[in-house]
């Protein structure tokens, strides 16, 4: 009963060459995931799960395997198209925030919406309509190093959906957070999840992101090791 | 696919803006190109001795030391600036986009240092030299001066742009704080 998958990953693998040894950072991974899904990706540092994020997300070239988004080729887009996947399809969360510094909460939030062309007043408008949906509306110019951690992710995460993009790729999003703050992330990208149906795929270790999770994909050098569907 | 991202001029001039009022080493280069210019602002201003191989060697070495100084300190805000330039290749910018950020900020640097050594220059020149006050400046002075110094400052960002947009956005976001 399921659709065609949004994301589908075929044997990829990707080796790095470091002081003469070959590291198998992704060693013939093969999965799918499914618009509006909700999956976590569990495993120790190393086990490839950044690796992964980057070959979706067209930052990376494979070593062997393939990636289509949407039924796309990564291997068939040059950098101009790779550059319009990562603005308008996918949104990027991180660990550790990775705000533009000299720039307000808002001008943060709309500053994706200037890549994908949208005139600077309309982008500066949807940034707000999305910093009062994150419960940031009070916080509009402040700068991310007036921020606390919480407020900044939740600025990432206006950020990562301002080009409303299918797919929210996130980089252990609770990692650089206390355990309350951590739980009140969680809750807005499960909100955004079923409200707005984006697929949100997220590295973490949080037990607490996990328990929310549609499935839980678990890594171990660079393979699947099991893949729990809750 | 449809087409690719966008990031124009003014595009660059905003977000260029904003980096150079939020960090500090946009100061540094307007103040070694404002000397540079100030410098040959007052030397263009007083031509009519010929300019001589003192003043000329002067007007070199004032040159060199701020492209030496611009070409420096642009490196090393590229390098403060890793991780976000990994950002906005996350979020979409092209190579070209990234080439045209840094290279708007060095000419809006250039732009400023040139009205402040014009200042710096004019001044001086007009209470040490015999100018007949400001209708004794010459124009034409004054312009090549502000082309120097924009050229300065662009011509010796080419470097530090080229390195900002060749940045690998994979090691750029790896790296810790």
């Amino acid at each position: 009963m399921r659709s065609e998958p949004l994301i589908e990953v075929v044997d990829l693998a990707r080796y790095y060459e470091m002081a003469g040894t070959v590291i198998k950072a992704l060693d013939g991974v093969t999965l799918e995931f499914y618009r509006g899904e909700y999956v976590s990706i569990v495993g120790p540092s190393g086990s490839g799960k950044t690796t992964l994020f980057n070959l979706i997300g067209g930052l990376d070239r494979p070593t062997r395997g393939k990636v289509y988004v949407d039924g796309v080729d990564l291997a068939e887009l040059d950098a101009y198209e790779l550059a319009w996947l990562r603005c308008r399809k996918i949104g990027y969360i991180f660990q550790n925030f990775n705000l533009i510094g000299v720039l307000t909460a808002l001008e943060n939030v709309a500053l994706p919406t200037v890549f994908a062309g949208l005139p600077w007043d309309e982008g500066v408008r949807k940034a707000e309509e999305l910093l009062r949906m994150v419960g940031l509306g009070d916080r509009l110019s402040h700068l991310p190093s007036e921020l606390s951690a919480g407020q900044q992710q939740r600025v990432a995460i206006a950020r990562a959906m301002v080009n409303d993009p299918d797919i929210i790729l996130a980089d252990e999003p609770t990692g650089n957070l206390d355990h309350e703050t951590g739980r009140r992330i969680i809750g807005l990208l499960q909100r955004l999840n079923r409200e707005r149906g984006v697929t949100i795929i997220a590295a973490t270790h949080d037990v607490e992101m996990i328990r929310g999770s549609d499935r839980v994909i678990w890594l171990r050098d660079g393979r699947v090791e099991k893949v729990e569907v809750r | 696919m449809a087409d690719s991202t966008h990031f124009g001029l003014s595009d660059a001039i905003r977000l260029g803006l904003r980096y150079i009022r939020g960090r500090g080493q946009a100061p540094v280069n307007i103040a070694s190109i404002s000397l540079a210019s100030a410098f040959y602002a007052y030397i263009a201003l007083n031509l009519s001795g010929g300019l001589g191989a003192y003043r000329l060697w002067l007007l070199s070495v004032a040159v060199i030391v701020a492209a030496v100084s611009t070409a420096t300190v642009m490196l090393i805000s590229v390098y403060e600036r890793y991780r976000e330039i990994g950002v906005l290749k996350c979020i979409g910018a092209l190579d070209r986009h990234v080439f045209l950020l840094i290279i708007v900020e060095a000419f809006i640097q250039g732009v400023i240092g040139g009205v402040i050594g014009i200042l710096l220059g004019v001044i001086p020149a007009l209470i040490f030299t015999p100018l007949n006050g400001l209708s004794g400046v010459n124009y034409l002075a004054l312009a090549s001066t502000m082309l120097l110094s924009t050229l300065i400052s662009t011509a010796s960002s080419l470097y530090p742009a080229y390195r900002a947009m060749r940045l690998n956005p994979i090691e750029a976001l790896r790296y810790e704080v």
